[in-house]
């Protein structure tokens, strides 16, 4: 697979601090998980960081996601994301992994597997 | 044959304060003129042109990620629930729940349509500031997705109403620190007009570098580092106001309304009124002429005259021009009977947007605990003073009718009456 090298832009030159920053609030099975993903870059991994983002970003209340997500679950309908609530999962992702996505792309990601798709497409991950 | 006009009361106050977080802290402080002023030093190394402020020591929403804003244990605030707000966002939902905790109305009965929810706060430029140079940052390519909805204006009453479920009317006032005197004055004329049976009003403001430091350009701000005397409304030496943030909400609802649910009635918003200056952006009239105006169109609505009045929390945020205009506003209206007069900005400084709120339910408190607060820190009157009252402790006195003076930018005014249920 080809990908579009990642533009030089300060946006993705973050430090370990602003990486920290980005991780505040989350759980620590999925911090660990970033961590593990930023050593040894795995798909497999996105998978295990994304139970613990998507609960973040689910309001008071809801049903926390199962673990680990399926590639068949949808977003919206499964797991409770609203477009604002993806979008922001999506910037705090690309703050913490480094690459950077189109609002537009965002919003035509629709299932857990085509979530995974799309940042390994990013990513340039096997 | 047309229906009475409902009355407008009180049911429920909260209070996210420098002078508490508890209804009885509050009454106390105003009882006994504690000051919630203190040192502040929001960046450290830097000589700012202010150095103390209204604190509220119980939470910290200081930092730009609200991942890390805490509030106490017995706030029933989730972080999910203020994530995307503006930081007075937790102060405001802190309040609002105590306010309808106070008032008997379960969050679940708030969605029927009969309930409405006027807010006052100017935003966050904080996280606005925060947010636009990440932007620059980024090439001008990756805003972040709540750049607008945890920083615009009116970022308070789109987070209130839809964590809420309100289905009735909702709107954000924003006219500078006359705002939380217009949503509550609107909200008014909502259950008056029938439009609504209950009105959740909602002031708040974050107290940040970025909110208040530009006051300094128009030397607007107290240099003071003495929190004791820094704030000294309608004194000679006052040299500017001294800031606050916080959050104060109110329960307003047709007195039908309160009586039919067994609801304590705590005060009657009787009148208000508005009348603008139409003459400065910045700088009151230097007689006070709009503020007079409203004045008395507060009266006429609430069918009252000056000699009803026994007690007035005026506006004066302890500049020279505002507190000089006010007081010759005061003078003109006041010609003979003399209400005491105060402004609690000496204790709690100026809470911008929120101090038009704040102060209407100080003048709730007052009427429902029976006491009049005394003016902090008057000790040489400016000579437009000479003649009104100024009570130097606070009055263990029942006022029969209360007087809530605001004024904002561009000459706004509003004056709210409130008096007993009786």
């Amino acid at each position: 697979m080809t990908t579009t090298p990642l533009p030089s832009l300060a946006f993705h030159s973050k430090t370990d601090t602003e990486i920290e920053q980005s991780l505040l609030g989350l759980d620590p099975v999925t911090i660990d998980a970033v961590l593990r993903f930023r050593h040894t870059p795995a798909r497999e991994t996105l998978r295990d960081m994304l139970p613990g983002l998507v609960a973040y970003h689910l309001p008071r209340g809801a049903a926390l996601p199962p673990s680990p997500l399926t590639d068949a679950m949808r977003l919206a309908e499964d797991l409770g994301l609203d477009s604002l609530a993806l979008s922001e999962m999506t910037f705090k992702l690309e703050e913490i992994l480094g690459f950077a996505a189109e609002t537009r792309e965002v919003f035509e990601i629709r299932t857990v597997g085509a979530l995974i798709d799309f940042l390994s497409g990013k990513l340039s991950l096997s | 044959m047309t229906s009475p006009t409902p009355t407008a009361v009180v049911t429920g106050l909260g209070f996210v304060t420098c002078l508490g977080t508890q209804r009885q802290d509050v009454v106390d402080s105003l009882r006994h003129l504690s000051s919630g002023l203190a040192p502040w030093d929001p960046l450290p190394g830097l000589d700012l042109p202010v150095k103390i402020a209204g604190l509220i020591p119980s939470f910290d929403v200081s930092s730009i990620h609200p991942a890390i804003w805490s509030w106490p244990n017995a706030m029933d605030i989730h972080p999910a629930e203020v994530r995307a707000m503006p930081p007075q966002g937790v102060y405001a939902l802190a309040a609002l729940r105590m306010a309808l905790a106070e008032a008997g109305i379960a969050e679940a009965e708030l969605g029927t349509g009969d309930t409405g929810l006027y807010c006052a706060s100017a935003g966050s430029p904080r996280m606005m500031h925060h947010r636009l140079s990440l932007l620059e940052k980024s090439g001008w390519t990756h805003p972040h997705p709540h750049s607008v909805i945890s920083s615009i204006a009116g970022s308070l009453n789109f987070h209130l109403a839809s964590l809420l479920r309100i289905r009735g009317s909702s709107c954000g006032f924003v006219s500078a620190c006359a705002s939380g005197s217009h949503a509550l004055g609107f909200a008014v004329d909502e259950i008056r007009l029938g439009r609504q049976q209950r009105m959740l009003v909602v002031a708040a403001e974050e107290l940040s570098p970025e909110t208040v430091l530009p006051f300094a350009g128009m030397g607007a701000l107290s240099p003071s580092s003495d929190p004791a005397t820094a704030s000294c409304p309608f004194d000679r030496q006052r040299d500017g106001f001294v800031p606050t943030g916080g959050s104060v909400a109110l329960v307003l609802e047709s007195a039908a309304s309160a009586q039919q649910r067994g609801a304590r009635i705590q005060a009657v918003v009787s009148g208000w009124g508005q009348a603008c200056d139409g003459l400065h952006a910045a700088s009151p009239d230097p007689e006070g002429a709009g503020l007079l105006r409203a004045m008395r169109l507060a009266l006429r609505d609430a069918g009252l005259t000056p000699e009803d009045m026994d007690h007035v929390n005026a506006h004066a945020t302890s500049t020279p021009a505002g507190d000089k205009a006010e007081a010759r506003a005061l003078h003109s209206l006041f010609q003979g009977h003399q209400p005491a007069i105060c402004s609690t900005k000496a204790l709690t400084g100026h809470g911008l947007s929120m101090a038009g709120l704040m102060e209407a339910a100080f003048c709730v408190l007052s009427l429902d605990h029976d006491f009049i607060p005394g003016q902090a820190n008057l000790r040489q009157p400016d000579e437009a003073c000479a003649g009104l009252f100024f009570p130097p402790a606070s009055l263990d006195q029942k006022p029969r009718a209360v007087m809530n003076n605001s004024s904002g930018f561009g000459g706004a005014n509003v004056v709210h009456i409130l008096t007993h249920s009786s």
